[in-house]
């Protein structure tokens, strides 16, 4: 059984592969998580390791992307904060799936009243924007990874739920299902084993994109002082940090906005790979 | 006798928007002894699909009484069902369906072996350890050999890679699997290229022959499918049973003018 899971996770590494998108897509993705695991242990230099003569340095030997204001090694920050938007990206998805999924399941549940009352409840709510909501949670919680996290994972989750909701409603009413209701199978079991598979493609899309715009929103969320707390780093905070003098030291700013930008790519290109391959029977 | 499953006095409308309900059952009675074949026949919009779904608790109805094996199972009180859990549990799982689009009703992300080795995987028997792996073969390949198809590299063929004719062959398949004591064939021809009915056709008498105590609901427009295969007919018009009776009876001497346009138009 584990080897059948292996199999299937190598199985669909190839069918990516194969496309121009996924193998940018799985480079690119490779070389973050790659970073993200060596800056735990390695930076060119100390992250609290400033100097004050240095500040605003071009590349050099010891600084390859130069410093920020602080004389701190913008490297250095940048594979600090990879680990940062990693965690940020993963809790991403598992939140707004686990959201989005319940939303679904109640949306096309058989109870009609439950059904539409979730409807509602969902375009109502789907009005909000992510920065209101995370504002809204940083009252209570102060500004941090979690808030970045909640704050994504709600609004994603709901987009999620209404974009994924007609191909799950069209599994739900399929005669397969009724089939296997009528067999005796649980509404549970009709969910998990029909449903969530055949809407597996939308799910993919929406939640491959949803982890590149966590991406774009911790950046956004920090450079408005309500995404990650003082001192953490991440792309965002480094974008932040230096965006004031971006006519005076553009470079600073140039290598977190790259960073940002080629992971984002990665992402959306990855959900694209995915879909490729799903129409394609490949996955 | 006692009839194998029944439906007393159905009464079943829908709600309409704007328009309240609309009825579709005027307290119809129907039923299927073990081993007999009853056609449902009628036009669109008569309500034999709502009948023959109800007979199998797929759909509730407002008022009136379904039996199976004797015991109700499910009873209409003031426009509330409620279901003795037992019966309505039997009838579940001793129940088969085939629909009218064979592609509709096979999950397209489903192997033909998973599709059909379903029904027995929630009777319990696969799911809890009490069928091998082999014997869960063993029983799809016989009820796909049992529908005309040769199991071979068909099991692990995904919906998109069968024909019409086959793809139906493997719900009919999926809906024996499990050795029902009750069939409902809804339309299964209808949604089926002309060439290939003959083949379902057959499917379904062999199925008939070598499980003579099965008995079969088959829904449907074509009377030259209901003559080759029903025993019994029992014709629907505007939610009202206009006439039943034995084939040859119904067909050969048609007592309500419903009947007789419908069988002069088949004669065209």
């Amino acid at each position: 059984m584990e080897s059948e899971g292996i199999g299937r996770v190598f199985a669909a590494l190839r069918a990516l592969w194969r496309r121009g998108s996924g193998r940018y897509a799985l480079i690119v993705l490779g070389l973050w998580i790659a970073v993200a695991i060596v800056s735990l242990f390695w930076t060119p230099q100390p992250l609290l390791a400033t100097d004050g003569y240095h500040v605003w340095a071009q590349p050099s030997a010891a600084h390859p992307l130069g410093t920020d204001g602080t004389g701190a090694d913008v490297l250095s920050w940048l594979m600090a904060g990879s680990r940062t938007n990693l965690v940020i990206a993963v809790l991403t998805v598992i939140c707004s799936g686990a959201l989005g999924l319940l939303l679904v399941g109640l949306m096309v549940s058989r109870s009609a009243g439950l059904a539409s009352t979730t409807v509602a409840v969902v375009d109502a709510l789907i009005s909000i924007p992510t920065v209101l909501i995370a504002l809204l949670l940083t009252v209570p919680f102060g500004a941090s990874v979690g808030v970045i996290v909640g704050a994504c994972s709600i609004a994603y989750g709901l987009n999620l739920a209404r974009i994924a909701r007609p191909s799950a409603m069209l599994a739900a009413r399929s005669d397969y299902v009724e089939s296997a209701l009528a067999g005796g199978a649980s509404g549970w079991y009709a969910f998990t084993r029909h449903v969530v598979p055949n809407i597996m493609p939308v799910l993919t899309v929406q939640l491959t994109i949803s982890a590149g715009t966590s991406v774009l929103a911790e950046a956004g969320l920090t450079y408005l002082g309500v995404g990650v707390g003082a001192g953490v780093p991440s792309w965002g905070h480094s974008l932040s940090t230096s965006v004031k003098l971006i006519n005076v030291f553009p470079l600073t700013v140039v290598w977190p906005g790259l960073v940002v930008t080629l992971a984002v790519v990665a992402l959306n290109l990855l959900g694209d790979a995915f879909n490729s391959a799903m129409d394609e029977g490949s996955l | 006798m006692n009839a194998l499953l029944s439906a007393s006095h159905i009464v079943k409308s829908f709600p309409v928007a704007g328009r309240g309900r609309q009825q579709v059952l005027f307290d119809v009675s129907a039923s299927v002894d073990a081993g007999e074949c009853l056609a449902v026949i009628g036009g669109s919009g008569s309500g034999k699909s709502t009948l023959t779904r109800i007979m199998l608790g797929l759909e509730t109805a407002d008022s009136g009484t379904v039996t199976y094996e004797g015991s109700p199972v499910v009873a209409g009180r003031g426009g509330r069902i409620a279901g003795s859990s037992e019966g309505f549990r039997a009838l579940r799982h001793e129940s088969g369906l085939v629909f009218q689009n064979p592609f509709a009703s096979l999950d397209p992300r489903w192997a033909v072996f998973r599709s059909v080795a379903e029904p027995l995987v929630l009777a319990g028997g696969a799911g809890r350890g009490n069928v091998s792996r082999a014997e869960l073969v063993e029983k799809v390949s016989k009820a796909l050999r049992t529908a005309g198809l040769e199991p071979g590299d068909m099991l692990s063929r995904r919906p998109r890679e069968l024909s019409g004719g086959q793809a139906q062959r493997v719900a009919i398949a999926r809906a024996i699997v499990a050795s029902p004591k009750v069939i409902l064939a809804d339309e299964p021809m209808s949604a089926i290229d002309v060439t290939v009915r003959v083949q379902i056709l057959d499917a379904l008498a062999a199925i008939r022959a070598e499980r003579p105590d099965m008995a079969l609901i088959i829904v449907s427009h074509d009377l030259g499918v209901v003559q080759h295969l029903a025993d019994r007919i029992l014709v629907l018009h505007n939610g009202h049973v206009v006439e039943s009776g034995p084939v040859g009876a119904v067909l050969g001497h048609p007592q309500a003018d419903y009947t007789r346009d419908l069988v002069a138009a088949a004669s065209l």
